[in-house]
């Protein structure tokens, strides 16, 4: 229950330790221990984040993206999951060490989350406004009264009209995309440094996944918190991510500011990934290309290189030998063992790779980063 | 008291969307289902203790004759020359199970007993199943009229008080071992054909019914060939659970004295014979009670194992 | 909401006229000329046997009351159609015949057993309630722990005994080996035992199977509730588990549960039947029960009517209130389809 004059110090409110980052995710291991075996759904994922940042975090279903954002915030049962390695830090504190209560006051408080689906995200018997106030109630003892106010307040804020009187309605009588301002409301309620985003565009219509997508932006600036988007669509956080890493089968396959990744990947599996993003094939005239096969399974996964089953350039050694990660520069790599190759990738990176050299967009881009990364600002 | 049929038009509508989804869910290829749902029974002690008992039961009640009376003595008739002696014995070597007021060996007649038990057990619920799965067939394939009438009946067999319902029934038809089942089998009929009736509007949203019926396949082969065999196993499980609840209200009749007809022994009739010694001779009423008991709960878990092997979803209860 | 409160009551037309059919069909296929069961053994005067048979309505009457005769001087029958309209005059009226053997309004009879029976079940709702949900949450909060497979096997146990086979081992248990109970009636001056200790043991008995149904439908909501995703936005949110189950699966859990409770006290009107024979209560099930072995057909078919009556009215009700505890229904501004 919670202990409105709790002791507790709201971690937000330090500061971050000199020479680390918001949050630090650093070889985070998570396997699930099911009938059929040891399922490795997250398997040595790295990356760091500081307020006012966006990182994208693309892959399929299955990849592991979702895993990762859910072992941060302790929402993973356990058993069957279970930690193998790795550490989770933020502002300094050991998240995957933190008691249950602890974390409580982390959840929704420090970092926040928003889910896929709006329609079932919401518990229908409570009033939109109760479950927007609640995290408020929770973590800074507001009344009812004052829950309430702030509620309708944050309703007006992620553009919710007569937010007075649809903080009173309950979710069913709220639209798709309506319903995930209020879950965008309710994850900003306690002003939280991190907000989680589990592909919250994906279930809505075209026209809202943009409006979804500015609001979060615009909330970003006026809070300066930071933002993971987890999505399988690589055009969704073309615009918005500072870094995006690229998942695939619980491995972290390539990992570099959004410029890198769009402009100078350096792994087939992003190459399929930009491939298919459809804005750009119809733009271009040319063809999508889908990434022929499927995830293998994370039971079995193959020895060598996970992605190599699917992989057009597959060889031998990508059979029997797990990639490194192949660093390009400051923070980018790409575990990939052709990552190096300079030749291999200006031959089969997508057009619009500076990697492939100027013929690409008939304009000269210099093959070196552009923005470093994304550091403090 | 509620037996085995879905609980009541209310909880219909509140539970309206996991009902639509009651059936199995895509269909797979029929050997695989049955072949995996065979492993996974296996692995279900419960249920293979279930079907264990079950055996046992249907072997000793069908080869009763050729031994139990040798052994045991007559279930029906006594011979009130030695009553004095025979009457109430407690459980003992001879007689295991004890004697009734009668001097009547009460194993014996518990193993009799489990003739009408299981006779009316499985008759009732085929009555049940035949009646449902044509009415089913009828609302769930044709629907607009069809439907609405044929569901509004069930709506209205459903609002009786089960129980009463089946003691008004016997009440004018007489009672009699085929009464009961009938009485039982036709008053069953509306589970099943909600079941049948929901499985078929899962499966006639399937594309290949409507590819079926563009190449020109009659209604009774498109029923036949492709509905009924994805809605099999949502029926064998409720067909399964059916007659324990079967069992259990032929209990209740005979009980009440609306069951077969003294002196055949029925496991109700035996514990209402027993209520009068209920101070002097309990072992009277208590066998036959474990008898129901053992059954049924056999029935039941057999029905919840299949339902698990066979990946039925229902509703409880 | 209105719309849906109406669409119930409109189902419930038919569902009513229907059951009424049924109930009239019933009472005229019993065996036996109710003339013949009410005289008994003697034959009656011929005068009394026409008064009967206009009582009955088994005769046409002119508008003075009189009996319609034929070219021959006989009464002339009434046809089924006639009869089923006189048979829905009386039960509008509130009349359900007179019983054969005792000779007063079978109305008159169940209005002193139907308390008796009311109070029974209400005992036996509570404790449906109590355990039911209990057993349930516990069930459910601590999956697969021994608590769990306990109730599990004492749901599939209580599923599987006859109720009226319980009464009797409790009677044995706690009337006739420690004999702190008592076994029979509804206690009164002459019992050795408080009033209300009379309730215990047939409530129980009544009680057993529905809060074994009670148990696993609360079980397997709960589940199914803890399993959605606004559960995990609720614990994503930093709510401790405890409030999560208590504050945000509960109520959504409940709102089945409660309807489920509210339709089965209906249910146990009719269960009295076995429970009230066991513990010779004095309502409305044993009242049936005796009727049905002196062949006193207007008690029974008047008992059944009155409990299906009003089992369909509970129905109604539960149903209707269904729309008020989930506000998907109180507030859906379409219709719902069923």
């Amino acid at each position: 229950m919670a202990k409105k004059n709790s002791s507790h110090v709201d971690l937000k409110t330090l500061p971050v330790p000199e020479g680390q980052h918001l949050l630090e995710v650093d070889d985070l291991k998570m396997y699930f221990h099911t009938e059929d075996g040891i399922v490795h759904a997250v398997d040595g994922v790295s990356y760091t984040l500081d307020r006012g940042e966006t990182l994208g975090v693309v892959g399929e279903s299955g990849s592991g993206k979702s895993v990762t954002a859910m072992t941060i915030m302790g929402l993973i049962p356990m058993p069957p999951g279970k930690i193998e390695g790795g550490r989770v830090t933020y502002r300094g504190h050991d998240l995957l060490n933190m008691s249950e209560e602890e974390m409580q006051h982390v959840r929704g408080n420090d970092i926040a989350m928003i889910f896929q689906d709006p329609m079932t995200s919401l518990n229908p018997v409570y009033k939109v406004g109760k479950q927007v106030g609640e995290g408020l109630r929770l973590h800074r003892g507001y009344s009812k009264q004052e829950a309430h106010e702030a509620a309708v307040k944050l309703l007006d804020l992620v553009g919710i009209p007569e937010p007075e009187r649809r903080a009173n309605e309950y979710p069913h009588q709220f639209s798709g995309g309506m319903r995930q301002r209020v879950m965008i409301a309710m994850a900003l309620a306690c002003d939280p440094d991190i907000l989680i985003a589990d592909e919250p565009t994906t279930a809505l219509d075209v026209t809202i996944q943009a409006q979804i997508i500015e609001l979060m932006q615009e909330m970003q600036e006026k809070n300066g918190n930071a933002i993971v988007m987890i999505t399988h669509d690589l055009g969704v956080v073309a615009d918005m991510a500072d870094k995006i890493m690229v998942m695939y089968a619980g491995h972290p396959v390539e990992f570099g500011t959004a410029e890198e990744i769009f402009y100078e990947s350096r792994h087939p599996y992003t190459w399929g990934l930009i491939r298919s993003i459809p804005e750009q094939a119809i733009d271009e005239k040319k063809p999508l290309t889908p990434i022929h096969g499927n995830p293998p399974s994370l039971v079995n996964l193959p020895k060598g290189c996970a992605f190599a089953p699917r992989c057009p350039y597959a060889q031998e050694r990508c059979m029997n030998e797990r990639p490194e990660k192949h660093a390009h520069g400051d923070g980018h790599y790409a575990a990939c063992h052709f990552a190096d190759d300079d030749a291999f990738v200006a031959a089969n990176a997508p057009d619009t790779s500076r990697s492939r050299g100027e013929v690409a967009l008939g304009e000269p881009v210099k093959a070196n980063r552009s923005t470093s990364e994304g550091g403090e600002a | 008291m509620s037996t085995m049929q879905e609980p009541s038009p209310t909880q219909r509508s509140g539970m309206a969307a996991k009902a639509e989804k009651s059936s199995t869910e895509a269909p797979r290829p029929s050997r695989t289902l049955w072949g995996d749902a065979f492993k996974r029974l296996r692995r279900n002690k419960l249920a293979v203790a279930a079907i264990i008992w079950i055996v046992f039961v249907v072997i000793v009640a069908l080869t009763a004759d050729l031994w139990a009376q040798q052994l045991l003595g007559s279930p029906t008739s006594s011979d009130s020359t030695t009553l004095a002696q025979t009457s109430l014995l407690a459980p003992n070597a001879e007689h295991p199970f004890g004697t009734d007021a009668l001097g009547r060996d009460i194993l014996v007649r518990v193993i009799y007993g489990a003739r009408v038990s299981l006779s009316v057990g499985i008759m009732a619920t085929a009555i049940s199943t035949v009646i449902g799965l044509i009415l089913g067939a009828l609302a769930g394939f044709y629907g607009g009229i069809w439907d609405t009438i044929i569901m509004r009946a069930a709506d209205i067999f459903l609002a009786f008080p089960y129980v009463l319902f089946v003691v008004s029934m016997i009440a004018v038809i007489g009672r009699s071992l085929t009464n009961v089942f009938v009485a039982i089998g036709i008053l069953g009929w509306p589970s099943i054909a909600r079941v049948f009736r929901s499985a078929i509007l899962t499966v006639k949203e399937n594309d290949y019914v409507d590819a079926a019926r563009a190449m020109g396949a009659s209604d009774m082969r498109i029923i036949f060939r492709h509905i009924f065999p994805n809605s099999v196993a949502s029926i064998v499980v409720y067909a399964t659970m059916n007659i324990g609840g079967a069992i259990l209200t032929e209990s209740a009749l005979s009980f009440l004295g609306m069951g077969v007809v003294p002196p055949t022994p029925s496991w109700g009739t035996m514990i209402q014979d027993g209520q009068a010694y209920l101070t002097t001779a309990p072992w009277m009423m208590i066998m036959p009670g474990l008898a129901i008991l053992s059954t049924v709960l056999a029935f039941t878990l057999l029905g919840d194992g299949l339902r698990d092997a066979l990946d039925v979803k229902m509703k409880d209860a | 909401m209105g719309k849906y409160i109406l669409k119930r009551v409109l189902q419930f037309i038919p569902v009513f006229l229907g059951v009424t059919l049924i109930l009239f069909a019933l009472q005229n296929i019993v065996p036996g000329d109710p003339i013949t069961l009410i005289g008994g053994d003697k034959a009656l005067p011929p005068e009394t046997e026409l008064q009967l048979r206009i009582k009955y309505n088994l005769v046409k009457v002119d508008e003075n009351g009189n009996a319609v005769l034929d070219a021959n001087g006989d009464a002339v029958p009434t046809n089924t159609w006639e009869r089923y309209i006189g048979y829905m005059g009386n039960l509008l009226k509130g009349d359900l015949g007179t019983s054969y053997q005792r000779k007063i309004p079978v109305t008159e009879i169940f209005a002193q057993k139907y308390p008796y029976t009311v109070k029974l079940a209400l005992c036996a709702i509570v404790l449906e309630a109590i355990m039911g949900i209990g057993a349930g949450i516990i069930s459910a909060v601590k999956r697969y722990s021994f608590w769990d497979t306990l109730v599990t096997l004492t749901t599939s146990v209580l599923v599987a005994v006859p109720a009226f086979w319980l009464g009797m081992i409790l009677q044995l248990v706690f009337g006739v080996i420690f004999k702190v109970m008592p076994i029979s009636g509804a206690g009164g001056a002459s019992s050795q035992f408080q009033d209300w200790m009379h309730y215990i043991l047939p409530a129980i008995t009544l009680a057993s199977v529905s809060t074994a149904y009670t148990a696993r439908i609360m079980r397997s909501q709960l589940l199914d509730v803890m399993s959605q995703d606004y559960i995990r936005t609720a614990k994503a949110k930093g709510l401790s588990n405890r409030a999560i189950i208590w504050k945000h699966a509960l109520k959504n859990a409940l709102i089945p549960v409660v309807t489920y409770i509210g339709v089965d006290f209906g249910a146990m009107l009719s269960g009295a039947i076995l429970t009230e024979t066991v513990f010779n209560w004095p309502g409305v099930g044993y009242e049936i029960y005796r009727a049905i072995s002196g062949r006193d057909w207007p008690i029974v078919m008047g008992g059944v009517t009155l409990v299906v009556l009003v089992v369909m009215v509970v129905n109604l009700l539960v149903d209707v209130s269904y729309g008020f505890l989930d506000p998907r229904i109180r507030f859906d501004r379409s219709s719902k389809s069923n």
